[in-house]
């Protein structure tokens, strides 16, 4: 009886692998024999076998074993024949026919209705479904914030309305009507606003839902594939009548889906090969003063940005003389160089296409198949296989590889931009007082136990100008990070706690590009850089200092620029540029307050009436933050009246230019006095 | 049939010219150019672009849209166009199947045709202003040029690679 979940993914594998020998056997039959094509449809065949074996479909596994010793004939020189071709094409029909059939047939094993109620049930959704979903639950992400910026909004309309209405009515009405009238609509629109406000609430609540779950929809325990590879160990064992104990070590680690479709057949040859070649018999292993039950064991970890999967066994080791004498009888190498190779070489013999150390070609394993796959997949997943061999002691294979997709733990920080650095690489993060760094020869360094540690700011290195080592403070953050033997420091202005980001690649477009390990998106729903470590230390150790001393280096002064007028904007923007200063443009207070956030600036020159965030408030936000309490603020507005100057003075404004008077020289004057102070 | 006359039709050809085609024509700062409308994908507003470190100056920074990351180009850095920046206003989303990435515009793009009688010529002389064109096509008595996107697509990939 076969399993539907097994027989579903056995449908799928077979499905993929059998295109694939179509493909194959008409290019050889079309472009001639290539050892290429060999391999690919011997192969293809192999895995076909193992898994249909596995299941116990041994007709399919019976025509599969056919083909593949097609190839291996084709392989050893015999020629192509039309007929071989046509046998090994109708193999394929046969195989897909009975693949259906198994569908049909009610050889599935039929789980009883309350059973599937009652336990998870599942989809199998396509990967581009999943990652559209994903895509589109990260934008409604950055909708939703649009909508909190729209709520504001109403609210301002709400007030300058109830004003507009009074002023309309006091044409017609005395003062003591106007107001139930107004007091009655202030309360409709406050009940519509509430409504609104809640409905987004809800709303909101649902959408960082979807969008937590979203993202973690890809990302499976490896457990998942843990147990079938249980079942592939015990089902290897018991057809040579070995004793095995099977251990899973981090199973519970999640790793994304794709990775782990990718690595899987790797890891059923490294499974097979343990128990087929590593493990000894129960009567070789007692004579050995072995426990009867060989161990094979799988265990996955992260190794700094890496995924590490090893499977180890207490076997007999590889016998490294048979390789060698393996690989000279297949001509792979000669007796000569055979000869002065080192273990390591010899070892790496075994991923040769053809070699195999078993005495006996089985029906499991061992016909040469197998090891070169588990090289061609590390290949292609840009990874790297570590074999480590002791005779009698057993054999650990490791397969390591950079993850295409995955969460790590990083701590957000800012230095003028913001960036994550992954938690892995840092040491300690570090409060130091002015007083406390040393400086020699213009570098910057702190005192850890009794070592000096190097700081630069994190903006210098990324190559931000107005970089700084203390932001006009008595103290300063700065993180230590490790890469390798190596500790550095990075001063950095602020910092998060550490949280859970999903990382994405950069673009195809933007493969390779230093100091980049990935990007996540912000809770705004904008891209944020993901550090790569070891490219930083990098330039930390082999780039030029900054000039730091004990002075922060001189710099353009930046002034951030909010008006929502946008003639005055430019005419502004313009003045202040030609003058030598570098400005950053708002349209509105809401817009102004995200960029506060995200760098530092000088001075503020602001406009009062704007949408979302007014210039009054505004302006009491930059007094309340520790960072800009003590920066100018300038305001430039079309309003005279007396009441609204005395608020923006009382808010913390620091000059008030009326539009009307406004020239060019004199607001220069003024900006240029303050930043001069 | 002239020589002048035969390369027109293959460039007619070459962009595609056996089936209906029409050009993408946008506006960077002060300039028009034009893009085969099969790259195309989308025109956006410009979104928040996040800075890169040390980052190439014809890579503007980076977008996240739809959720998937991509990369910004300044196509003033590809074909020569010396005026002054002006205000953004769009992202042109351009792809060749394999890489995608947005170019900054500054006008809502324009549509046009492509007809066997249609004026496109074959840029002249290799230089470095015309290495990423097709070639020409004549709008309103005015030469616009018509990129390679997948000329450009490479060359990025070139420079950053020895960025």
């Amino acid at each position: 009886m076969v399993e539907e979940k097994y027989l579903a993914i056995f449908k799928d594998e077979a499905s993929s692998h059998l295109s694939a020998l179509e493909k194959c056997i008409l290019d050889l039959e079309s472009k001639g024999v290539s050892q290429e094509l060999i391999k690919e449809g011997m192969r293809s065949a192999h895995t076909i076998k193992g898994s249909a074996r596995l299941l116990g479909l041994e007709e399919i596994g019976k025509i599969a074993h056919r083909i593949e010793d097609i190839f291996k004939e084709v392989d050893s020189g015999k020629p192509l024949t039309p007929e071989l071709i046509t046998e090994i094409l109708s193999g394929i029909d046969s195989i897909k026919k009975l693949i259906e059939g198994e569908k049909k047939e009610s050889k599935i094993e039929e789980r009883p209705k309350d059973e599937v109620k009652k336990g998870f049930e599942v989809l199998r959704i396509p990967r581009e479904k999943v990652e559209a979903i994903i895509d589109y639950t990260s934008e409604l992400f950055v909708q939703k914030i649009k909508l909190a910026g729209k709520i504001e909004t109403y609210e301002v309309i709400k007030k300058e309305l109830k004003e507009e209405i009074a002023d309309y009515l006091r044409n017609f009405l005395p003062e003591d009507k106007i107001k139930p009238i107004t007091e009655r609509v202030s309360s409709v629109f406050y009940e519509i606003t509430e409504d609104f406000k809640n409905a987004y609430e809800e709303l909101s609540s649902l959408v960082e839902n979807i969008h937590h779950t979203s993202l973690f929809m890809r990302f499976v325990p490896f457990s998942e594939v843990g147990e079938e590879l249980r079942r592939i160990a015990r089902d290897v064992a018991e057809e040579n009548k070995k004793k095995i104990r099977f251990l899973i070590k981090g199973g519970e680690t999640e790793l994304d889906k794709a990775d782990l479709d990718k690595v899987k057949p790797a890891l059923i040859h490294l499974i097979r090969n343990a128990v087929d070649h590593g493990i000894e018999t129960p009567q070789v292993r007692r004579s050995l003063n072995k426990s009867e039950e060989g161990l094979v064991e799988i265990s996955v970890e992260m190794e700094g940005e890496n995924i590490k999967i090893t499977v180890s066994d207490d076997g007999a080791g590889i016998n490294v003389d048979k390789l060698v004498e393996r690989a000279v009888e297949k001509g792979l190498i000669d007796r000569n160089r055979a000869e002065q190779l080192s273990e390591n070489e010899k070892i790496a013999l075994m991923f040769e296409h053809g070699i195999s150390t078993k005495e006996m070609v089985t029906e499991i394993s061992g016909r040469g198949v197998g090891m070169d796959v588990v090289k061609a997949i590390m290949v292609e997943m840009r990874g790297d296989v570590r074999v480590e061999t002791h005779k009698n002691r057993g054999t650990k294979i490791s397969l390591i590889f950079p993850r295409t997709s995955f969460t790590i733990k990083g701590i957000k920080v800012r230095d003028l931009e913001e960036v994550v650095i992954p938690v892995n690489d840092v040491v300690k993060i570090v409060r130091v007082k002015r007083e406390e760094v040393i400086f020699r020869n213009s570098e910057a360094f702190i005192e850890l136990g009794d070592k000096l540690i190097p700081v630069k700011p994190l903006a210098f290195l990324l190559g931000f100008e107005g970089y700084s080592l203390f932001d006009e403070r008595d103290y300063t953050y700065v993180l230590l990070l490790k890469s390798g033997e190596k500790i550095f420091g990075i001063k950095v202005s602020d910092f998060t706690s550490d949280e859970e980001h999903i990382i994405k690649s950069p673009s195809a477009l933007l493969e390779g590009m230093k100091l980049i390990a990935g990007i996540t998106i912000s809770k705004e729903g904008l891209p944020v850089i993901v550090l790569n470590i070891n490219d930083l230390a990098e330039m930390f150790f082999t780039g030029t200092s900054p000039q730091i001393g004990e002075e922060i280096k001189e710099r353009k002064k930046r002034i951030l620029l909010v008006e929502d007028s946008i003639t005055t904007l430019m005419i502004e923007k313009n003045i202040l540029e030609l003058a030598g200063f570098e400005v950053d443009t708002a349209m509105h207070g809401g817009e102004a307050l995200k960029m506060l956030n995200s760098k530092t600036y000088d001075l503020f020159v602001l406009d009062i009436q704007m949408p979302v965030v007014d210039g009054i408030e505004l302006t009491k936000i930059i007094r309340s933050n520790p960072l800009t309490s003590k920066k100018p603020v300038v305001i430039v507005s079309s309003i005279t009246d007396e009441k609204e100057m005395r608020k923006a003075k009382e808010a913390g404004a620091d000059v008030y230019i009326s539009k009307r008077d406004f020239d060019k020289s004199g607001f220069l004057k003024v900006v240029r006095d303050f930043l001069e102070r | 049939m002239d020589i002048k006359s035969e390369i027109r039709k293959r460039l007619f050809k070459a962009l595609g010219g056996e089936e209906e085609k029409y050009l993408v024509l946008a506006k960077r700062k002060k300039s028009f150019f034009a893009v085969p409308f099969e790259f195309v994908r989308e025109v956006i507003p410009p979104p928040p672009v996040k800075i890169l470190p040390l980052s190439p100056p014809f890579l503007k920074g980076i977008i996240s849209h739809l959720g998937r990351i991509i990369p910004i180009l300044e196509i003033s850095e590809f074909i020569k166009i010396d005026e002054p920046e002006m205000r953004r206003v769009m992202t042109l989303l351009i792809s060749d199947g394999h890489y995608i990435a947005g170019i900054l515009i500054n006008e809502y793009p324009e549509f046009k045709k492509i007809e066997e009688e249609s004026e496109i010529f074959p840029a002249e002389t290799p230089s470095r202003e015309n290495t990423f064109l097709k070639g020409f096509v004549k709008e309103k008595e005015t030469l616009i040029p018509i990129l390679n996107i997948s000329l450009i697509f490479e060359e990025v990939r070139k420079r950053i690679k020895r960025w």
